[in-house]
């Protein structure tokens, strides 16, 4: 399997990788989900079970670790990935799937706390002093706050597109299939969602920094 | 390197460090399990909610249909009846009989008013709780499954007076439901966490704790317990509380916390 410099990053923080074609045809969780969507309420019970513990990895990057609501989002994911196994034709794991529409998930929640007031609590939180940090931690964390903001800005197709891609280290043919689109708008979606960023940078002469800090 | 491709290069760049800088925050973390266990409970607990009410709404359905026969049977009925008196009073007419006014077409069908109540009755009842466009169910016809979820909503919506509520409305109506069980961790923690009341999450521990059930929450509940004895200053009780978490579950996520606060406690 060949691992794009996306997925990398990803391995070396010990996160599950997107599968081949090779490991899709022989899906463990294939006959389960199917169970599951035909109402049993085991099947359904063992589903959730097996792919619950890879879904936070996901919700976490996107929300943040301590979001308030991750337990919420958690159910929500679980019973899309319920209702989302009707139009599921098999194009990739059911992991990978459930991955999928988890980080969707979260992106709603996002976008949708947006217009709340908690947004702004939260914001407020951030912005109290805490105690002296490392410069190293301080710019991580700008890094990150800034791809959320990113995500929360951008035309929904594009966050999508590029947190599957960021977060999930999914290929672009990946996308492509997850979201029934094809390759040339997944690649457009990710171009736009870049030029996005481009023009935070633009605007906010502090980000020209972020990646400086980093190497 | 043309511009443009450095321009990508450093954006890529920039992208794969955020993504790294995210993957950090996706590791897992103590009470991750009891986290996961909770969203499966209350996942199950929705879905089941959703399936109770389908098979309602199913039933409901195949009500309004029966009624809707035996309606027009009985229509039916009534017009062969009234065709029947007309004949036998065409037959009397014969005999000097007073010759009877005929009926409007329109009333010869009176099942139609009966229908159309039939109708708005059952959508009436039938109305979905978690859709925004139809009105919610009352309360009280609520089962246990759906009060939970109810609550559960609540609680994410940030509404956690509401939500207390909710929980206790599900306790007093279903209270050997396995969902007011399960309630009893959920408000525990919202009054431990958002509510700043250790008095009553302790209650609701406890109550959790003593109903007998070999629950999956019982380690999150010896945990709840003991920081709410925490909260309210009794060290001597929450000494003995994080000794019982550590006896029943030695793997514990909390179980270095609980150390911690043994030698800080003694």
């Amino acid at each position: 399997m060949r691992v794009d410099p996306w997925q990398a990053r990803l391995a070396l923080s010990g996160l599950p990788l997107p599968v081949d074609a090779s490991e899709m045809s022989a899906d463990p969780l294939a006959q389960l989900a199917r169970e599951a969507q035909n109402g049993d309420p085991d099947a359904q019970r063992r589903l959730f079970v097996a792919v619950a513990p890879a879904l936070l990895p996901p919700l976490r990057m996107i929300l943040g670790p301590d979001h308030r609501d991750l337990e919420d989002v958690l159910q929500d994911a679980l019973i899309g990935l319920l209702h989302g196994l009707s139009s599921f034709r098999g194009e990739s794991t059911v992991l990978h799937f459930a991955r999928s529409v988890a980080t969707k998930r979260a992106i709603d929640v996002r976008r949708r706390e947006r217009t709340t007031s908690r947004k702004l609590e939260h914001v407020r939180q951030l912005d109290v002093p805490g105690p002296p940090t490392p410069r190293e931690t301080i710019v991580a964390e700008r890094r990150r706050r800034h791809l959320r903001e990113l995500l929360d800005e951008l035309p929904e197709a594009q966050a999508v597109a590029l947190a599957m891609r960021v977060v999930l280290g999914h290929s672009i043919d990946e996308i492509a299939k997850a979201t029934g689109v094809p390759f040339n708008t997944v690649r457009s979606r990710l171009r736009l969602a870049k030029e996005a960023l481009r023009r935070r940078i633009e605007t906010d002469v502090s980000l020209g920094e972020l990646l400086e800090e980093k190497s | 390197m043309s511009e443009g491709e450095r321009d990508e290069a450093y954006l890529d760049a920039l992208l794969g460090a955020a993504a790294t800088d995210l993957a950090a925050d996706g590791r897992s973390r103590a009470g991750d399990d009891a986290l996961i266990a909770r969203g499966i409970d209350g996942a199950i607990a929705r879905t089941k909610a959703r399936a109770t009410r389908g098979a309602s709404r199913r039933k409901r359905s195949a009500h309004a249909v029966v009624l809707l026969a035996a309606i027009l049977v009985a229509a039916t009925g009534a017009f062969g009846w009234i065709e029947h008196a007309r004949t036998t009073r065409g037959g009397s007419q014969e005999t000097g009989a007073p010759k009877a006014t005929p009926r409007p077409a329109s009333a010869s069908i009176p099942a139609t008013v009966p229908i159309a109540r039939a109708g708005e009755a059952s959508s009436a009842e039938i109305a979905e709780p978690s859709s925004s466009s139809t009105p919610a169910v009352p309360f009280f016809e609520l089962t246990a499954s759906e009060l939970f979820a109810k609550a559960n909503d609540t609680r994410r919506r940030g509404d956690a007076g509401a939500a207390a509520r909710q929980y206790d409305a599900l306790q007093r109506r279903f209270p050997r439901s396995p969902e007011a069980s399960l309630s009893h961790v959920a408000l525990g923690r919202l009054y431990l966490d958002r509510l700043a009341d250790p008095g009553r999450a302790l209650a609701q521990f406890d109550e959790y704790l003593g109903g007998g059930r070999d629950g999956e929450l019982g380690e999150e509940a010896l945990v709840g317990r003991a920081l709410a004895l925490q909260r309210l200053g009794r060290s001597d009780a929450e000494r003995s509380a994080w000794r019982t978490l550590l006896e029943a579950f030695p793997q514990s996520l909390s179980a270095d916390r609980a150390s911690a606060r043994l030698a800080e406690l003694h």
